[in-house]
């Protein structure tokens, strides 16, 4: 089931991902051959501490795919955000456990899912917390600095 | 001029007859008094509708075409038609309505997925397809009946425990804020 659906939607991601230069730059599998692992780069939204920053996201399609969802994270010690663990990059999103996902969704829909993830960070299920909870204090430049430490940091040692 | 006529190829096309489900809608709708543009633009989005109607939200693939599991499209793979107005290949929509996850729920609108009555093409499935959502909807009490059953316990555990030593984090963290 997965590489022919697999193959449906990199047909229909070459057509709309111009669309969607605001947020998505990348989304595509990570080789020609293997269809089950795709790369992509999210932008960081304006107005938040991660506008003008780009985040590598690894995807892992299991082969029962679309009936079990990707198993999507962004790169190690990358994405300082509530909802990412920081030395894996694992993501807490709810559509993307298995008992929230649903079939009809793609990698395209989850995509802006987390695009929205990383504007709207969710301080009740975090994955950060020290981030989490200078946000809930409502410290914002505290936070603001804590992620472009972060970020630059990121950038200083690659 | 004179046509002679050797030859004749007839070329079919084929394709499900999918019930419209906004038939009464419509109906009530050219009784009561609508203007003209209020009908077109209903047209157009019962149009769109059929549209998106026309492939499965499962594997993507037309419903005049196979499922990816399936080598021959029609009879081969058929299609089901939901009460929720939402169509997917028979082999599809079992395949999902199979896994515990799916809590037996439509994965378009998430209601507990039921085939329409009285269509001819769902008359083949309808038994097997009711089984299988009972079958959900009891695993789905029964893990409910747990998950009461543990919030009951931990409450039993919070209140022996008392909240002594439960400083929430807030304050830890509204102090070291002070020191800033």
């Amino acid at each position: 089931m997965s590489l022919k659906r697999l193959l449906k939607e990199k047909r229909l991601i070459e057509k709309e991902l111009s669309g969607y230069s605001e947020s998505i730059e990348l989304l595509e599998p990570v080789a020609f051959e293997n269809f089950l692992k795709w790369r992509a780069v999210l932008k960081g939204p304006v107005n938040t501490p991660y506008h003008k920053h780009s985040f590598k996201l690894l995807i892992e399609l299991p082969s029962e795919y679309p009936l079990v969802p990707p198993a999507i994270t962004f790169e190690p010690y990358s994405m300082p955000h509530c909802n990412v663990e920081f030395s894996t990059g694992k993501i807490c999103l709810n559509i993307l456990e298995h008992e929230h996902w649903s079939p009809v969704w793609n990698l395209m829909y989850v995509m802006v899912a987390l695009y929205q993830l990383l504007q709207e960070p969710v301080v009740d299920s975090p994955l950060n917390i020290d981030l989490a909870n200078i946000l809930r204090a409502g410290d914002t430049s505290a936070y603001h600095g804590l992620i472009n430490y972060y970020l630059q940091e990121d950038t200083a040692t690659h | 001029m004179k046509v002679q006529i050797k030859n004749v190829n007839g070329v079919f096309a084929w394709g499900w007859q999918i019930p419209k489900h906004d038939q009464k809608v419509k109906k009530d709708h050219n009784n009561s008094i609508v203007s003209g543009s209020d009908v077109d633009h209903q047209e157009q989005n019962s149009d769109d509708e059929d549209d998106e109607e026309d492939f499965c939200g499962i594997c993507r693939a037309s419903f005049i075409r196979a499922c990816p599991n399936c080598k021959f499209p029609s009879d081969g793979c058929p299609i089901v038609i939901g009460k929720c107005k939402h169509n997917f290949h028979v082999h599809c929509i079992f395949e999902w309505l199979e896994t515990e996850a799916s809590r037996g729920l439509c994965p378009m609108c998430r209601q507990v997925f039921e085939l329409r009555k009285g269509v001819v093409i769902n008359d083949l499935h309808y038994v097997t397809f009711k089984e299988l959502i009972l079958k959900r909807q009891k695993e789905q009490n029964e893990f409910e009946a747990t998950a009461e059953d543990d919030e009951a316990l931990a409450r039993m555990i919070a209140a022996q425990e008392g909240n002594n030593g439960d400083v929430p984090v807030d304050d830890i963290l509204d102090q070291d804020m002070v020191v800033r």
